[in-house]
């Protein structure tokens, strides 16, 4: 059963998709669902014995593309509509163990094919409204399957960070002869440098001035390029590049596999215009304040809204800038 | 929800350049006895695909 029932309060959705209580919850490594299906072995997601990447629906979605009218019918003020739209999982590689860090520049850089691949079909249907592109890394974050895997929420709506962003966005633009807010700041971090956390020809990393977490990190295309579709082959391997050096300065850090939500910002699929106001960029929200505390969210930043964050982005930049200079290349 | 203006995922406008070797993406798609979709994506890329 798949509903959404919208939030007069917050002016948003809420998805409802009961059936993902009975979804496989850390099971032995052993009997991996996305693990190729071995000559002899148990029958998992994956009916052949190797692959590269693979992407399927996701078998306990959140939202369906057939999902009926729901009974429950809401009234005026607090309507409901079916939980239209697709939930994808993009399996990284066939091995277990693999985590996106550890993968090669050309496999990230693969990756980011798929990813655009994915963007454009999903896209493309008549009832996506936004492609949303994420990852959930390290039982910190919730996981309930350790294969290196990423997942593709197509949503019949713009959610409402994405919105709230693409507008502050658009507002920024009008005041300021048609300026692109994501491109000002980047020119602001790349001038600034105490942030930076690693530069490449296309794309930056660095710590927001404003992070909500302590290592968070936002890795902006250098153009004002809308999605991950409208990247160059060189800003593509750009990309991979940045991303790995990212990946791998975060698990130098504090000397392990470091727990995170990674997701991509990009142009809606909506119909609207974004030009100028969309810019891709990815976002990393690790959950760790140290290497043995978590940042959790709770009564100010779940119920206020406002984060209160122990640590400054120029401390947080400065540590995580040398774990990724001081890895081997 | 709004279902007005044109329905088109962008894809516009490469950036400068353009040398850099596109990998050679191969896409099966299948689908599942439950009926989902699978798809397969693959590379060519045989060991420069190794991770390290």
């Amino acid at each position: 059963m798949n509903q959404l029932r919208w939030d007069p309060t917050l002016a948003e959705w809420v998805a409802y998709a009961t059936h993902r209580q009975d979804r496989t919850f850390l099971p032995p490594a052993e009997y991996c669902p996305l693990d190729p299906t071995k000559p002899g072995g148990f029958p998992t997601e994956v009916p052949r014995p190797s692959y590269d990447i693979v992407v399927f629906e996701n078998r306990f979605p959140s939202l369906t593309p057939d999902a009926p009218e729901p009974e429950e019918r809401g009234t005026r003020l607090t309507p409901t509509a079916p939980g239209h739209g697709i939930c994808e999982v993009v399996l990284y590689s066939d091995d277990h163990y693999a985590t996106l860090a550890g993968m090669s520049e050309r496999r990230i850089r693969n990756l980011i094919e798929v990813w655009a691949d994915r963007y454009t079909e999903l896209g493309a249907i008549d009832f996506v409204d936004y492609v949303f592109i994420f990852e959930n890394k390290g039982e910190a974050i919730g996981v309930t399957l350790h294969h290196p895997h990423g997942q593709i929420y197509a949503y019949p709506f713009v959610p409402p960070r994405p919105a709230k962003e693409l507008g502050a966005a658009r507002e920024y633009r009008s005041r300021n002869d048609g300026h692109c807010l994501h491109c000002d700041l980047l020119a602001g971090e790349l001038e600034d440098g105490r942030r930076l956390v690693a530069k490449g020809e296309h794309f930056a990393a660095f710590v927001p001035f404003y992070a909500h977490f302590p290592y968070e990190a936002h890795v902006y295309a250098r153009r004002c390029a809308s999605s991950i579709a409208s990247l160059s082959p060189e800003e593509r391997w750009d990309l991979a590049r940045v991303l790995k050096g990212l990946l791998v300065g975060y698990d130098r850090l504090f000397g392990f596999s470091l727990p995170y939500m990674m997701v991509m910002h990009q142009a809606p699929t909506d119909g609207g215009d974004y030009e100028g106001v969309a810019h891709f960029h990815v976002e990393f929200y690790p959950p760790n304040r140290t290497a043995d505390k978590l940042k959790y969210l709770a009564g100010s930043e779940t119920g206020a809204g406002a984060y209160i964050v122990d640590a400054l982005p120029e401390e947080t930049a400065r540590s995580l800038r040398e774990a990724v200079e001081d890895a081997p290349s | 929800m709004d279902r007005s203006g044109d329905k088109r995922a962008d894809t516009s406008a490469a950036g400068p350049g353009g040398t850099a070797r596109e990998p050679e993406m191969v896409k099966e798609r299948e689908t599942k006895e439950d009926g989902r979709y699978i798809i397969f994506y693959s590379f060519g890329d045989g060991e420069e695909q190794e991770d390290g």
